[in-house]
């Protein structure tokens, strides 16, 4: 028997001219298909890069807030500059100036040794020892282009209003990129000193989700255009954490290697392999198989991970749950509804049965600051009489079905949503859920001012200094509510920074808003992570808002 | 055959045209904006800084202007930037559509071999034990969901025997990458072949149980052939042209299917793309696969009319 050659031309062309048989034709299209899939195997298995010492694998698709699964890893990167920061992968390349301890009460240093506040002006002394992953040393240049960059318009970043205290900020605001703020120098290569315009106790909390970038990369870069750089997702990618980057597999995982001169001590584990799943139980069927070492869950799997062997859940804060008002909507104007929807609304029933247990019903914001909180606040215990007392004082008469948006995607929200919806159906307020599907609705509703309430979280934050955002001059726009009052001991919490100082006037502004209700507070959240803790050894979860890998430079694995 | 093979060709293109008006507008009044789904929801970005991202991503222009920019840069291999990871959308379709056709097109060959095979058995042997059998698990996987049989997969075969691997279509660092990869691709490959082989299967039996009444089989038979070379020269090539024209037609279902499987596998390609940039209003990436399933479906049929003209000679003179 003959051989003949089979390429897709001469293929094409003997079929045409009916000089091959169809049974050859139909062998030769065979033998094509089959080595192009094999041709396909061949040319993706290049890029493989070979792993040796301890490798730590897991799920770190939740890291990246929302409370879903956005799950793009791709999107962690270039939004570093508009928001990412708060992204595992972020933390684990970068380093910030000073984070804040596992317990959450007071702030730590990173790159910064020790620093200092006198006569409004910050001075931070750098550790001398923290280099680049390229082996440049990390010096005050790099953390004062970094606040330059983020101030710049150009760049529109949204930390940029962290320094808007700072001497020289308002000027920048207006001047042509690349801008400086006259207020953040460099005295020599390890000091850094910031000059305030107005007092700010708060800025050093701002720092917290600032992650340092290095000038000799980016000096030159336009800052118009810099978060389009391929720099971000490749391994160009230049930062000062515990861990380099080495590739990212589209659509399977980021790949990171230890940074053996990281400032912290080298880490312990040499590979760090990033996932994100789109699938909650695919997930955990990861981790029962042992391909992957832990993986953030819902209070729904707690059963389907208790009947893992050496599956461990554990828990961090994941900030409060909350429901915002548009006080600009005739009803709830009105604080005595707002206060009755408190009431209404059984926190302690929720937390046990729907949150399982891992949530507390609170009444106030930041409950873990503890040295910021009350300890006379209204709890707001499940009271419907007092709700329906209230609502009939304010004149409630229900009429109007009023909306309640929420955007978290997991199915517990999904329950809690409903489970509020009643409660709030039995004293007379008929509401109508709305699921945020990130699509603008609810975007419009709000620039449009026509929304009602919301159901979302202001975000596990680090100090009560970020309260105004919200609850002060700049969220009035959006919220409709104001009060000179807590105003008041806000400036007043900002302008010094003694901590006994602080709060005193922290804890008054925290008890206006108990007792006003520009928002009610609910259910300090926690969120969940189910880990191999036989093999993961030495690790700190959380907090969540500021790292979920904490020292990760100390975590081990068992072989 | 060249003549009736332009003709086809024609058709595809105008199809091609037609497909991406119809998602561009698609997309156009899907309520949505891709600014709000590119931040996190709690990052309260000031109005003036989203104008400024809208402006600088295009997004202001009419739509029409949008269409024919996209259209023109689109002929030539440019389609744009993804709005999320601000790469070029070709790199990134590039990157995924080897995944997918490697996970489609393993899964068509099992579906052909296994759905063909029992097809043929089941019609030789009718109403015997095995035609029962095979009817009884063509129906089992094509009623039961393909998410609920990739879990019961997942759960027997990767976490508790340990055979494959849970997800993904490879293991970082693995020492034989090209054998890791086969490794990941047995599972989803056939969870999703089975469920086409299953409808294949029925198909093949009723299309060969036709055939095997016709007047030419009994000649055949008459002339003094053996079985095996009646059913397989006479009956099956017969058989064949509905058979085709159901592999070919059921790409689609298997790049949809592919879905719902890449969700559930983790694996890398289009399927979890579109699931990932849907969510994320992120267009220019929607619109391109859209398009890249579009042109799958009309290769795949085109694909389709040349087999007919070369199974059933007949057809290219039509």
């Amino acid at each position: 028997m003959d051989t003949k050659r089979f390429g897709i031309d001469t293929l094409l062309a003997g079929a045409a001219s009916g000089e091959l048989s169809r049974r050859d034709i139909l062998k030769a299209s065979m033998a094509l298909g089959m080595g192009s899939a094999f041709g396909i195997a061949l040319a993706n298995a290049q890029g493989a890069s070979a792993q040796d010492g301890m490798t730590l694998t897991f799920d770190a698709g939740a890291t990246q807030g929302g409370g879903g699964r956005p799950n793009a890893e791709h999107i962690a990167y270039s939004f570093i500059i508009n928001g990412g920061s708060q992204f595992e992968i972020n933390r684990m390349v970068d380093a910030r100036l000073v984070t804040l301890s596992a317990d959450l009460q007071e702030f730590v240093g990173d790159l910064a040794e020790s620093w200092e506040v006198v006569d409004n002006v910050y001075t931070f002394n750098l550790r001398q020892n923290a280099v680049w992953h390229d082996g440049t040393p990390v010096t005050a240049k790099d953390v004062v282009f970094t606040i330059n960059l983020l101030t710049d318009p150009a760049t529109t970043s949204r930390w940029g209003s962290s320094f808007r205290n700072v001497a020289g900020y308002a000027e920048a605001q207006e001047a042509e990129t690349p801008t400086s703020l006259t207020g953040v120098t460099a005295p020599d290569d390890y000091t850094v000193q910031i000059e305030l315009a107005n007092p700010d106790s708060g800025m050093l909390s701002g720092f917290i989700f600032i992650n340092i970038l290095p000038e000799h990369v980016l000096g030159t870069a336009d800052r118009a255009t810099i978060t389009e750089l391929p720099y971000w997702t490749t391994n160009e990618r230049i930062g000062a954490g515990p861990f380099k980057f080495v590739q990212l597999v589209e659509g399977e995982r980021v790949e990171l290697v230890a940074h053996e001169e990281y400032h912290h001590g080298a880490p312990a584990i040499k590979n760090l392999n990033l996932l994100f799943f789109s699938s909650a139980e695919t997930s955990l069927a990861a981790l029962q198989a042992g391909e992957n070492m832990a993986a953030p869950m819902s209070v729904n799997e707690l059963e389907l991970v208790q009947g893992i062997d050496g599956a461990e859940v554990i828990d961090f804060p994941a900030g409060v749950g909350v429901i915002f008002f548009n006080a600009l909507q005739p009803e709830l104007n009105d604080k005595r509804v707002r206060q009755a929807i408190a009431y209404a609304i059984d926190k302690k029933t929720i937390c046990e049965t729907l949150f399982q247990g891992y949530a507390d019903p609170v009444s106030t914001e930041i409950p873990y600051v503890e040295w910021a909180q009350p300890d006379d606040a209204n709890p707001y215990d499940y009271d419907p009489e007092q709700a329906k007392a209230l609502l009939e004082e304010a004149g409630f008469t229900g009429e109007r079905t009023l909306g309640l948006w929420y955007y978290y995607t997991d199915p517990v929200t999904a329950n809690v949503m409903e489970a509020m919806q009643q409660y709030l159906a039995a004293v007379g307020i008929n509401t109508e859920l709305k699921f945020d599907d990130g699509s603008g609705v609810r975007t419009q509703e709000i620039a449009d001012k026509t929304w009602d309430m919301t159901y979302g979280s202001f975000g596990a934050q680090p100090s009560p200094a970020n309260l105004t955002a919200v609850w002060g001059p700049p969220g009035e726009v959006t919220y409709g509510w104001l009060n000179d009052d807590f105003n008041a001991e806000m400036d007043a919490a900002l302008a010094t920074y003694e901590r006994e100082e602080q709060a005193v006037h922290y804890q008054n502004a925290i008890r206006i808003l108990n007792e006003e209700s520009p928002s009610v507070w609910l259910f300090d959240r926690k969120n969940l992570i189910a880990l191999n803790s036989a093999k993961l050894q030495n690790s700190v979860w959380g907090p969540g808002h500021i790292y979920w890998m904490n020292r990760a430079n100390e975590w081990t694995v068992a072989e | 055959m060249t003549h009736y093979l332009v003709r086809r060709l024609l058709h595809a293109i105008t199809i091609l045209i037609g497909i991406s008006v119809l998602v561009f507008i698609f997309v156009e009044v899907a309520p949505g904006d891709a600014i709000d789904s590119m931040l996190p929801p709690e990052s309260m970005p000031t109005p003036e800084a989203k104008e400024a991202m809208r402006e600088r991503l295009g997004l202001n222009d009419p739509a029409p202007v949008r269409y024919v920019r996209w259209l023109g840069r689109a002929v030539q291999g440019d389609l744009g930037y993804s709005l999320t990871s601000r790469k070029p959308v070709t790199d990134i379709i590039m990157v995924r559509l080897p995944k997918t056709l490697q996970l489609v097109g393993t899964a068509m060959v099992i579906s052909v071999i296994v759905g063909v095979s029992t097809g043929i058995i089941s019609a030789i042997r009718q109403y015997s034990w095995i035609d029962y059998l095979a009817t009884f698990l063509s129906f089992f996987w094509l009623s039961i969901p393909g998410f609920f049989l990739g879990l019961m997969m997942i759960y027997l075969f990767a976490v508790k025997l340990g055979w494959f691997p849970v997800f993904g279509a490879s293991t970082a660092g693995a020492s034989n990458p090209i054998l890791d990869r086969l490794h990941h691709l047995v599972l989803p490959a056939t969870v999703l072949g089975l469920e086409l082989a299953a409808a294949l299967t029925r198909y093949t039996r009723a299309s060969l149980l036709e055939v095997l009444k016709a007047d030419y089989m009994r000649t055949a038979r008459a002339k003094g052939l053996r079985e095996r070379l009646v059913i397989v020269r006479h009956g099956l090539k017969n058989a064949l042209i509905p058979i085709i024209t159901v592999i070919a037609f059921r790409m689609p279902y298997l790049i949809s299917g592919a879905v719902v499987i890449e969700t559930v596998f983790q694996w890398p390609g289009l399927g979890l793309l579109t699931l990932n940039a849907a969510n994320q209003k992120d267009y220019p990436v929607v619109l391109a696969l859209a398009l890249a399933v579009t042109l799958i479906v009309v290769i795949s049929s085109f694909l389709a009319d040349v087999a007919y003209s070369i199974v059933d000679p007949r057809i290219r003179l039509g």
